[in-house]
């Protein structure tokens, strides 16, 4: 079986500004790889390349190869929107938009699906992130009256609506108390059975007690 | 001189400035208002003038300003939604995102006669459309679009680029975003655009008196190619020929809803502002 990320002699320039050097690396599927380090090391950078949330920025330049399932996902052929419903991301700062928990939930697949689906998925992914008890009679309310842990697991189940084999979770937990963050924590363990996770994260302690393996920052740069 | 003396000085002077400045306004509105308001009666607003303005209401030279302003924005949002998501989406050289930037001041700073020449050449005799409301439309169209480019780019260049990454990150395609995440969240900046230039139109005269406007004859256009009476257009015409003070007094009265109107507008575009600033830090 290929590995789910494979890559291959990555090196990240922003301008003249190298981010990431030279680094290869492999992820099994249903993993959870964490990958640590100081701030400014380029673990972010290795995320957001991985969805190519960089493409936007005009500096941006990626050499090397990013196979996933064994497909170069920077090939000129690559659907960039299927790519990122494939492999979603979450940030470091939960972001919902100033509408109810409902379409919050439904925001990336309102268009792409039936009407009669929409009750079961919001079901369904707030239960996966162990939010429906919680919400469940308040489906209606803004969705920022939440707290901002609870903002955080609703982002996390939009990104699951739309159905991705990989997650991005780009310190999740950081802005978070330590009661929500053991929330997310227990949360990306029970992720793992169907989805293969990548995690930046600045905490030792979280980095060794969900994940099977460690990337270290200095590998990178 | 000592120089806290020169300093004291310099401060009375500037405080003498900026009293007269602000004086200016009160004193503008207060003439309107003592000589406007005589001319209110109750029937101001819904008659139609009589007499050739000395007397009776403004109803239709306030339907002509409406009607001009509503076909303005109607013309003009399109047009400049359009092109600002085109520059601030999609456009990724800077040099041209500077030249739209530019073109756009420029535009803003164009004495409105000249939008009323080359529109009414343009529109008018090279289109066809005559000497009509819907030249006049046209032109005021095309003077309000850098208030609303400004307006609506100021919002979008607001807006927290969480939105945007969330959105991209969800696979959503530019247009997607557009869509469910651009224009929704800058309705109050489009909305204050909207209000920014219905209030130039409706201020506007020059750019209109000769390519949209009559002072008689015509009460709501018939066609696409009759011309209406404006609020501006009455007020210059009985200004210019008034024999009697009866007939000033209604040009007073005309200046005076005129005036609430573009005031109505511009205090209406500053609430919306206030929403949209509570909105970027949402």
């Amino acid at each position: 079986m290929s590995p789910a990320i494979q890559i291959k002699n990555l090196t990240v320039t922003y301008g003249s500004m190298k981010v990431i050097d030279d680094f290869s690396c492999e992820v099994k599927e249903n993993s959870v790889t964490a990958i640590i380090g100081p701030s400014g090391c380029g673990k972010s950078t290795l995320l957001r390349s991985l969805c190519r949330m960089n493409d936007r920025i005009a500096e941006f330049h990626l050499a090397g190869q990013v196979l996933m399932k064994g497909e170069n996902i920077y090939h000129p052929d690559v659907d960039v929107y299927e790519l990122r419903r494939r492999v979603g991301m979450i940030f470091q700062k939960p972001c919902v938009f100033p509408k109810s928990i409902f379409e919050n939930v439904l925001f990336g697949v309102k268009h792409r699906i039936d009407k009669k689906d929409y009750e079961p998925l919001v079901e369904r992914v707030l239960t996966e992130v162990n939010l429906w008890k919680e919400v469940k009679d308040r489906l209606k309310n803004l969705a920022t009256t939440l707290s901002v842990g609870q903002q955080q697991r609703l982002a996390i189940a939009r990104t699951l609506a739309v159905g991705p084999e990989i997650l991005l979770l780009d310190e999740p937990t950081s802005s978070l108390d330590p009661e929500s963050a053991a929330a997310i924590e227990s949360l990306i363990e029970s992720l793992k059975t169907h989805h293969t996770i990548l995690l930046v994260t600045h905490l030792h302690e979280q980095a060794e007690k969900v994940s099977d393996n460690l990337i270290f920052c200095n590998i990178i740069k | 001189m000592s120089s806290a003396t020169f300093e004291k000085g310099m401060v009375f002077f500037l405080s003498i400035l900026t009293l007269l400045v602000s004086s200016l306004l009160l004193i503008i509105l207060a003439t309107v208002f003592a000589k406007g308001l005589p001319a209110l009666h109750s029937g101001f607003l819904i008659e139609a003038s009589e007499d050739f303005g000395r007397a009776g209401g403004i109803f239709y030279q306030l339907m002509g300003t409406l009607i001009l302003m509503t076909g303005a924005i109607l013309i003009s949002l399109p047009v400049a939604l359009g092109s600002v998501i085109y520059q601030t989406q999609y456009l990724k050289s800077k040099t041209g995102k500077e030249i739209c930037r530019q073109s756009g001041q420029v535009l803003n700073a164009t004495p409105t006669i000249l939008f009323g020449l080359v529109g009414y050449l343009f529109f008018g005799v090279y289109l066809e459309t005559g000497v009509s409301w819907v030249t006049g439309s046209l032109i005021l169209a095309v003077m309000i679009l850098p208030t609303l480019q400004v307006s609506i780019r100021e919002a979008i260049e607001a807006l927290s680029d969480q939105y945007k990454e969330t959105g991209m990150a969800l696979g959503l395609s530019p247009w997607s975003q557009i869509k469910s995440i651009i224009v929704p969240q800058c309705y109050y900046g489009i909305i204050t655009g909207v209000f920014l230039g219905l209030a130039r139109a409706a201020g506007e005269t020059a750019a209109i008196m000769f390519a949209a406007t009559t002072f008689s004859g015509i009460r709501l256009p018939e066609s696409f190619s009759d011309p209406v009476p404006t609020l501006q257009t009455h007020m210059l015409v009985l200004t210019q020929e008034a024999a009697n003070p009866e007939t000033l007094a209604q040009a007073w009265g005309a200046g005076l809803v005129l005036l609430s109107l573009v005031f109505f507008l511009t205090v209406m575009a500053w609430i919306l502002r206030g929403r949209l600033k509570m909105e970027a830090e949402l």
